[in-house]
């Protein structure tokens, strides 16, 4: 099991070096990175991957989407409407979906069977918790639902610059206090599931 | 007949003592003047046994773009807290900053033990707010104040 990361967005290119340096010491071994600055080359250890994110706003426009998506990316799903929420979870190549809180009616027993359908998991990015405080709320909420249906769930750091990179021990924190116990929080930090998502993908490359 | 009058006497003797015991605590809670480097808390948690609250403490260090002081740090955490559970739930964490090594960018945090996973929790957006934004790193939890300078005072300094 190493610490994953699943996803870094940084604001310049330049950053991206300052972001993979301090992932890499506060105890992460591998990195998503958002694949607009994933071609820049480095020396470190930390193993990076590509992420890509979309985002749709109705159900035509997902599929449209998920059409045109290389498979060597990771992706990120972000789901601003119920339709496009429903072709993401249950698309098998949308691995991680973001889900606002205005989504929330829609989060019953039907729509986790279409996460199980489609193998996806259920994505929150903590920077939104910088800009946003009450979101820990939201992330309360994902973290029951997911434990209810036995769902996958992931959190990640999302950093825009170094000083948003999350330590693993505060993600851990942040998952007991969104009321999981610790021996599932530390799955959730694991990331086991990734894991398997990335093996696959480097399997079809090559 | 003689053993159930012993087995009375007993009884009522029994009472007599825990009802002296009781008259002699309370009458001494009610005496006993209370210093200044006593709080009323300690003095009761001494008299009738109330679980000692306990601390810890949080050995981190902090990364940003420019210098730092103690104010800052202080603020930020309690700041973040606030946010997070309320400003009641942040003073009752009673969450302090007791070094600061502005050199080497490490520092001690304490705070109630109840509260820790809660500061952990909240570290994530401290210092966020203004510029130079903070980056708190945890990196060890102890609980004495003693082991936590043993701890900063083992790290090597910054080349």
């Amino acid at each position: 099991m190493y610490l994953v990361d699943a996803y870094v967005r940084p604001a310049k290119a330049d950053d991206l070096p300052a972001i993979i340096e301090l992932e890499k010491k506060i105890g992460y071994k591998i990195v998503g990175v958002d694949d607009r600055f994933f071609r820049h080359s480095f020396n470190t250890d930390v193993k990076i991957f590509p992420v890509r994110v979309i985002s749709a706003k109705s159900e035509d426009e997902a599929k449209s989407l998920l059409r045109n998506l290389s498979k060597n990316e990771v992706i990120i799903a972000q789901a601003k409407d119920v339709g496009a929420l429903r072709t993401f979870s249950k698309d098998r190549r949308a691995n991680i979906i973001e889900i606002p809180p205005r989504l929330s009616p829609y989060l019953d027993r039907n729509q986790a069977d279409l996460f199980s359908v489609g193998k996806s998991m259920i994505g929150f990015n903590a920077s939104n918790l910088i800009d946003e405080p009450r979101l820990f709320w939201w992330l309360s909420f994902l973290i029951s639902y997911a434990e209810r249906y036995a769902l996958h769930m992931v959190v990640y750091s999302g950093a825009r610059r170094f000083d948003e990179v999350i330590h693993p021990k505060v993600v851990l924190n942040m998952l007991i206090q969104a009321g999981v116990k610790k021996g599932r929080a530390l799955m959730i930090i694991g990331m086991s599931r990734l894991e398997e998502i990335l093996k696959k993908k480097v399997s079809t490359q090559t | 007949m003689y053993i159930e009058v012993i087995i009375l006497a007993i009884i009522l003797a029994l009472d007599t003592i825990a009802i002296v015991i009781l008259f002699v605590k309370l009458s001494r809670l009610k005496s006993r003047p209370i210093t200044d480097s006593e709080s009323r808390t300690n003095f009761l948690a001494s008299s009738y046994s109330i679980r000692k609250l306990k601390k810890r403490y949080l050995v981190f260090s902090i990364i940003s773009e420019g210098n730092v002081n103690k104010d800052r740090i202080q603020t930020s955490i309690l700041r973040a807290m606030s946010k997070l559970y309320g400003e009641p739930f942040a003073y009752a964490a009673q969450p302090t900053l007791i070094f600061y090594d502005e050199g080497r960018k490490l520092g001690i945090l304490r705070v109630r033990r109840e509260s820790y996973s809660q500061l952990m929790a909240s570290l994530h957006i401290a210092g966020k707010d203004e510029e130079p934004r903070i980056l708190f790193v945890p990196m060890k939890t102890t609980g004495s104040v003693k082991k936590a300078r043993e701890i900063i005072e083992r790290l090597k300094p910054d080349p």
